[in-house]
């Protein structure tokens, strides 16, 4: 502001008394002349009631541009404080667009997974209430409609019938069966079920566990020693530190011709339903992958704030 | 038809038509009611995967219409 006002010693003389007088800054360039024409014949004695009116009126020209003049500095004061909040949202979302970059280019399957997670839990939200889901009166969302499993489990059996899950439209199953590790172990569980060649067929299977810390997924065989052509019993599920058992694996290796069905049976259901288990399932058939049970365990990433997008006030 | 009769109908089918399935008979029949026919099958232990004979027989012919195996 002291840049703008001019020199004192620039001014007027009739400028400089007024500004004596007043302790005001003046601002040239005025457009009223202060200083009093003298003219030959003019009455002597109008010149100081001229001078004193020229001075009030330019006191208070000054003035009205001192005000303005704050005015804007104040302007310019919130424009900076508002660039500064902008710039600053700017480098947050750069930044967590290079982290979002970072995730997905690092953990593509698992990030797939853990965001299918969440539009899972987003629908059943949506579609009803977690309770619901978790109880053994089965209702699951899961895309193009809602499907009733309607099992309903008796003292010693089943009471009514059990309508399979929808084994088509699990994203976040797909992911997993497409990830790398557990894809190698399908298909060696389905080529030792011994699917079609002649000899003893036998059901194959293993858990699937994701690491807490990176999202890699490992598995753990089900002893074969427990397995028929048509049915397999799994070792107790794992309860591993820093891992968690998300889903399972097994093999129907029978064919049609031979009078076998390929979706997955009440047991394979029941099985992923029961409160001990409570995990989604995978299964292989001679005609697809099959997918049906439970939504995934909730596995939030040890960087899960990474990829939370922050709230902007 | 008795509970009984039905599934004595569907194990007799069996052991003609798919001898092969027979080691699942020994699990505990379950008998259903599907409005036209009735569904006999078998109740796995708990906890294991896989599937057992499911054999249907139509209430007005009283006979198996149908006899597959889920796994």
């Amino acid at each position: 502001m002291a840049s703008r006002t001019a020199p004192f010693s620039s001014l007027k003389p009739t400028a400089q008394r007024c500004r004596s007088s007043a302790r005001i800054v003046f601002k040239p360039p005025s457009t009223v002349n202060c200083s009093p024409t003298k003219r030959p014949g003019h009455n002597q004695s109008t010149a100081p009631v001229l001078v004193s009116i020229a001075c009030r009126y330019e006191a208070e020209r000054v003035s009205d541009a001192e005000r303005d003049l704050a005015d804007c500095d104040l302007n310019l004061e919130t424009v900076k404080q508002w660039r500064h909040r902008i710039e600053s949202q700017i480098a947050d979302f750069h930044q967590d667009m290079h982290r979002l970059a970072d995730l997905a280019s690092t953990q593509t399957g698992s990030a797939q997974a853990f965001l299918a997670s969440k539009i899972e839990i987003l629908n059943r939200y949506a579609g009803g209430s977690a309770s619901a889901v978790a109880s053994v009166g089965l209702q699951t969302q899961s895309g193009h409609g809602r499907i009733d499993t309607g099992i309903t489990i008796g003292a010693d059996r089943l009471s009514s019938s059990v309508k399979p899950d929808d084994t088509n439209n699990r994203p976040e199953l797909v992911a997993i069966a497409n990830d790398p590790n557990v894809k190698t172990a399908i298909d060696s569980a389905w080529n030792d079920s011994n699917p079609n060649l002649p000899g003893v067929k036998r059901e194959n299977g293993f858990w699937i566990l994701r690491d807490d810390r990176n999202g890699t997924y490992s598995v753990q065989p089900f002893p074969v020693n427990r397995a028929t052509n048509s049915s397999i019993t799994p070792s107790p599920k794992p309860n591993v530190p820093g891992q968690t058992t998300v889903a399972f694996f097994h093999t129907h290796p029978n064919t049609p011709d031979e009078g076998y069905k390929q979706k997955p049976s009440k047991s394979d259901i029941q099985f992923a339903h029961n409160p001990i288990i409570n995990i989604p399932g995978i299964l292989k058939a001679h005609d697809r992958l099959h997918y049906f049970g439970p939504p995934l365990p909730l596995v939030l990433p040890e960087n899960r704030d990474s990829i939370e997008r922050p709230e902007i006030s | 038809m008795t509970h009984e009769q039905l599934i004595d109908l569907a194990k007799v089918f069996i052991a003609e038509k798919h001898p092969e399935w027979q080691s699942e008979l020994s699990y505990q029949p379950i008998v259903e009611d599907k409005g036209a026919h009735w569904e006999i099958s078998f109740e796995l232990p708990e906890l294991t995967l896989g599937g057992v004979p499911v054999v249907e027989i139509d209430k007005a012919l009283k006979r198996v219409t149908q006899a597959y195996h889920t796994q």
